[in-house]
Order: structure tokens, then C-alpha cells, then sequence
């Protein structure tokens, strides 16, 4: 039964055949608060529901990786000498895209407080983007806010950035990408875990 | 020597300062939590570090300036003490008025992270005491509001009392328009009190103390302060 229409939808990009699929799972129609969680959990940047299939690709297994990549807020890998480095990148192309400065500068944010997280202490950024040709005062007004906040993020908390890739193409007017990495380093011992354990003292509830 | 580090929320080269004067330099230290209003007489020296002191707000180093440190920082300078302000450090010397002046934003608006050449225009400083006179010092800055400027009486004093210290120049130990990096007013990078005890900088000499971070020249200064109290 179809009590939505395609408007409301939209508004949240789910398509026809989602909201069937959160129907059959709910087993009833989702409220309003309901569908705007799926819409934002199944968006791409937080469900990377595209790129999921093709990140499974690259490899992910070994002797010396801690935490493989999904399990945790972000990855690790012993080093040795009892040591951890701690990484993962994200993306923020829509936040930029709209607020160019502060959608790159939080960017950076969520990736530093990702290596935080596991009790590790941030060491460097880097960076992927990509935009459409700078000869657009439109591309040019994106590429200045995004360079601007993610240095400006940074610099503010003493986190270099220390490497990069960029690219122009006309694919991208309009619609860049950003990408924030973070790297870490902590020692073995004081790697924390987000995940709760089975005792009924690890949980509290909020009220 | 005994070197105080003064750590206030947002600052972030204390672990810098550290590494200069406490493991290159062997030097004991120790590190100043900012609400200590303190007598410092068992110090040497007291550094400002560089950083962001609460994010800059309202202004860089305009709110660190009120924390009861200053106060005991004020009773250690006037007593002889020295103290070195490092980038935030030295706007939060100027904000408190330990310095004369204003630091501004760079004049192109841009954060800079880049290496410069400083211009040695005072030896007869504990700062400087080991350096020769014009000596050029190859040091990195780091800062989005390095721009200095002070009106033209403060000005004319600084610069007939030879309170100058430091200025932007060229690699041949020119001042030149070119090598200003941030448009302070006669590319003036560093200066000192009346007293010649307070020295203010905003290029980092912390984070130029060893070869792996490219250049060695950050040392001058540290061993001119080591120096300098040791033969009092």
C-alpha cells in the first residue's frame, strides 16, 4: 500500500522501490521521523551504497590489521614496537557542495574526532578532490572554500596537511568531491574499541 | 636553565617548545597551566607557544590575555625574567600589553605555512646574543593574522631604540616587499619591551631546532637565551 508520493520521496531521494523495501521490513508504512531516518542512512554519504560494492574490492585482510575497515569508527594496523597506526578517509561532497568552506572544514572534523575515537592521536591529513574547470566562477567560488576550510580546520587544531591529490574535469561543475584522510598513531594498549561488551553493566540508558 | 612552557586551552606548540628546549636542549622545564597565577621566580625564562588559545575567538590571544597567568608573567618581567611569545604567544603579548603593537590579518587574507629568512637587527639581546649582527635566520611561519602593525609614534620608538629584532627578508638578507609574508609594516617580525626582556615572534624557532624538520636555525636563539642567563 502506497501512502507516500513520489514528491515526498524525492524530498528525501529514496526511490519507489526503497520505500517498498522499508514496508516489507517494517511490516507496516513508516512514519514521517521513520522515513527521514532511512533517507538520510540510505544517502550515499552516510550508506555509501555505491561505492560499498566497490570499496569490498580493495584488500582488507592480514596478520597485522586490528580493526578491518567497518568494524570501528576507523581503521588500524600494528606497526610494531607496539604500535598502531590508525587511518580512514571520508567523503563530504554534498556538504561542500553547498557550503563549500564549512562542508570541507567539518569534513576534516568528522575525520580527525574518527581517529580520536579509537584513542589514537591525529598526525596528518590529506586530501582527494575534484572540480570542474577553474574558468567557472562557480567552480572557482567551490575550490576556494574547500581549500580554505580544510586548511583552516587543521591549522586550528595542529594537524598538518601533508599530501594531496586534486583533478579538473567538466564532470565535476558543480559537483565536487572531497575527500578527508586521517592518520594516527597510538600504542597498542590504549586502542579503544566503540563496541560494547555482553554484560548488562557495559549499557546505560539515557531518560 | 629552567624553561616554563604556558599551556592555555587551544594551545599547541607546548609539545614543540618541549621537544626544542627540554629534549634537544636538555633543559629542564616545565609546563604552566594557564590559571596559575604564580610566583615564577624559579624560572629562567616563561614561553608563550604558539597555537590557537580558545580558537581565537573575539581575537587571537584577546582572551588568553586575561587569564590570571599574565598577571604573575607581568610581576616575572618586571622583575627581569624572560619571556618569549611565539606566534599566539606574541598576540597574546600585544593583547596584554606587554608589547606595543597589534597583529593583524595576513594582508592577502590566506593562512601562510612557509619558510622565511629573518634579518638579525639587535644582538645586544639575551634573544639574539649569540647571533651575528644582520645574520640571516631561516625560520617557519604558520599564522593566518601575522600582520604587524603599531601607529607612527610606537613605530619611530621602535625602531630609534633598536627594539626591531627581527624582520622578513630575503635570503641575502634583504627587506624587500617580496620577502614580506603577511604586510607588517616594515616587515617587522619580532620585538622587544623597553626592557629588552620581552620578546615577541611570530615566526616558529621551536619547530627549527633539528635537521629533520629542515633547518637548524631556530637554535640560535634558544642557545642565546641558555647563554645569556647562564653568565648572570
Amino acid at each position: 500500500m502506497n501512502l507516500v508520493n513520489k514528491e515526498t520521496l524525492d524530498e528525501i531521494a529514496l526511490t519507489v522501490e526503497e520505500y517498498q523495501l522499508i514496508v516489507e521490513t517494517l511490516g507496516r508504512t513508516p512514519n514521517e521521523l521513520e522515513l527521514g531516518m532511512f533517507g538520510a542512512l540510505w544517502s550515499e554519504h552516510c550508506g555509501y551504497q555505491h561505492s560499498k560494492p566497490l570499496l569490498k574490492l580493495l584488500p582488507s585482510k592480514g596478520d597485522r590489521v586490528l580493526f578491518p575497515p567497518g568494524q570501528e569508527n576507523a581503521g588500524a594496523v600494528d606497526i610494531g614496537d607496539g604500535l598502531a597506526v590508525v587511518f580512514k578517509i571520508e567523503s563530504h561532497n554534498h556538504p561542500s557542495a553547498i557550503e563549500p568552506f564549512q562542508g570541507a572544514a567539518t569534513g576534516v572534523g568528522g575525520i580527525v574526532r574518527d581517529i580520536l575515537a579509537l584513542g589514537a592521536r591525529p598526525m596528518a591529513l590529506l586530501n582527494s578532490l575534484r572540480f570542474g574547470p577553474l574558468d567557472d566562477p562557480n567552480n572557482q567560488y567551490l575550490f576556494n572554500g574547500v581549500v580554505g576550510g580544510i586548511s583552516w580546520y587543521g591549522n586550528c587544531i595542529g594537524v598538518p596537511d601533508v599530501g594531496g591529490e586534486i583533478a579538473f574535469d567538466s564532470g565535476y561543475s558543480g559537483n565536487p568531491l572531497v575527500n578527508a584522510l586521517c592518520v594516527g598513531l597510538v600504542t597498542i594498549d590504549k586502542l579503544a574499541k566503540s563496541t560494547v561488551g555482553g554484560r548488562e553493566s557495559d549499557y546505560f540508558s539515557w531518560f | 636553565m629552567k624553561f616554563g612552557i604556558v599551556v592555555f586551552p587551544g594551545t599547541w606548540s607546548d609539545v614543540d617548545c618541549k621537544f626544542a628546549v627540554g629534549d634537544i636542549l636538555q633543559q629542564p622545564y616545565e609546563y604552566l597551566w594557564h590559571k596559575n597565577n604564580e610566583d615564577l621566580s624559579r624560572f629562567d625564562c616563561v614561553i608563550l607557544p604558539g597555537g590557537f588559545s580558545y580558537g581565537d575567538y573575539l581575537r587571537a590571544g584577546a582572551i588568553a590575555s586575561l587569564s590570571p597567568i599574565m598577571a604573575s608573567i607581568d610581576t616575572f618581567a618586571r622583575k627581569g625574567g624572560l619571556v618569549l611569545g611565539i606566534c599566539n604567544g606574541f598576540q597574546i603579548l600585544c593583547e596584554s600589553g606587554l608589547l606595543p603593537g597589534v597583529l593583524m590579518r595576513n594582508d592577502h587574507l590566506q593562512f601562510r605555512c612557509e619558510w622565511t629568512n629573518l634579518k638579525v637587527e639587535n644582538i645586544a639581546t639575551p634573544f639574539t646574543a649569540g647571533c651575528r649582527n644582520g645574520q640571516v635566520l631561516r625560520v617557519p611561519i604558520s599564522h593566518g593574522e601575522g600582520n604587524y602593525f603599531a601607529d607612527k609614534k610606537t613605530l619611530y620608538e621602535l625602531e630609534s631604540e633598536n627594539r626591531i629584532i627581527f624582520r622578513y627578508c630575503s635570503v641575502d638578507g634583504l627587506v624587500t616587499d617580496e620577502s614580506n609574508p603577511n604586510g607588517s609594516v616594515n616587515n617587522i617580525a619580532g620585538i622587544v619591551n623597553s626592557k629588552g626582556n620581552i620578546l615577541g615572534m611570530m615566526p616558529h624557532p621551536e619547530r627549527c631546532c633539528e635537521s629533520l624538520m629542515g633547518g637548524i636555525d631556530g637554535l640560535e636563539i634558544f642557545q642565546s637565551i641558555i647563554r645569556s642567563i647562564a653568565v648572570v
